[in-house]
């Protein structure tokens, strides 16, 4: 082989090469412990990883805070929200079979819920000293 | 160096980038497993972060990730079967406990009991949009819907019956 038919080989095949690198890596499936996604600025933004407690998924805004998470907490399901700043202000939880809703302020006080109880559904608003305020039936 | 030599350096080169390549690729597969993501990241518990295409997109594509614990139990999938994807959340004893899907009747988030026993379910379809909360001993139910009728909050008692309704 000559040095030009080599070079036109590796030319085809570094072409070849790239092509099939742009169009990413296709599996059926894939299997981890840990799945990590990054922005064009390589910080971790999505994660889908085992947590102290079990499976979660996590969003993390460009400052790198939480700013959603589904996963189980201590054995039990549940979606948080988070605002800027990191902090919880939504969440909607199954614990011990009783589902709820909760909107906490910005001190993390619970203000708002919708929850099932042994004794049946209750919807209560509370004050800043998490004191109810307001609820029914 | 001589075009001899830099035409050499090159085929090397491109011979080692092709192993690499294929390696990934066969390790992406169900039979490799892990070890793939070993040579992705030397860390002891196999992370996967795209890898390919330096410099431009960075994408890994599958039908399916399945996230494993450390006895190799599935513990999370996220899918995309049939064209409808989801993400669902196992617990250690195998039990579905989370599951976020988006189907061609809606998309939806679903909460789970030990039992494996939807009790809190938000879901978007045509019908319009909700959150159902339901005991899972069956005491009740709370719902609060937005439907074509307009928003609604109703909570009933174990024999189905509204206790409470706004408005």
């Amino acid at each position: 082989m000559t040095t030009e038919e080599r070079l036109e080989k590796v030319e085809r095949e570094l072409a070849e090469f790239r092509e099939q690198l742009a169009k990413g890596v296709t599996a059926h499936a894939v299997r981890v412990r840990r799945l990590v996604l990054v922005d064009d600025a390589d910080r971790e933004r999505a994660m889908l990883e085992i947590g102290a407690c079990g499976p979660r998924l996590r969003l993390l805004d460009a400052a790198g805070k939480p700013r959603a998470a589904l996963g189980l907490g201590a054995g039990e399901p549940g979606l948080d929200l988070f605002n800027a700043a990191g902090e919880e202000r939504a969440e909607l939880v199954v614990d011990a079979g009783e589902p709820g809703l909760a909107l906490f302020d910005e001190a993390g006080m619970a203000r708002a819920g919708l929850a099932m109880t042994p004794a049946g559904p209750v919807l209560g608003l509370f004050d800043a000293a998490g004191r109810s305020i307001w609820s029914a039936p | 160096m001589t075009t001899e030599e830099r035409l050499a350096k090159v085929e090397r080169e491109l011979g080692r980038a092709k192993r690499r390549s294929r390696w990934l690729l066969a390790a992406l597969g169900l039979t490799a497993g892990a070890f793939a993501l070993a040579w992705i990241f030397a860390g002891a518990a196999p992370t996967l972060q795209a890898q390919v295409g330096a410099g431009a997109e960075r994408v890994v594509r599958a039908n399916r990730f399945v996230l494993e614990d450390e006895s190799g139990k599935p513990r999370a999938m996220l899918y995309a079967g049939k064209g409808e994807p989801g993400l669902t959340l196992f617990d250690e004893n195998g039990k579905v406990r989370a599951m976020l899907s988006a189907t061609a009747d809606g998309s939806g988030l679903s909460l789970l009991d030990a039992a494996g026993k939807p009790c809190a379910g938000l879901v978007v379809n045509a019908g319009g949009s909700g959150l159902d909360l339901s005991y899972a001993a069956g005491k009740g139910r709370a719902l609060l819907a937005v439907v074509k009728s307009g928003p609604g909050l109703r909570l009933y008692d174990e024999n189905d019956k509204v206790i409470w309704r706004a408005p």
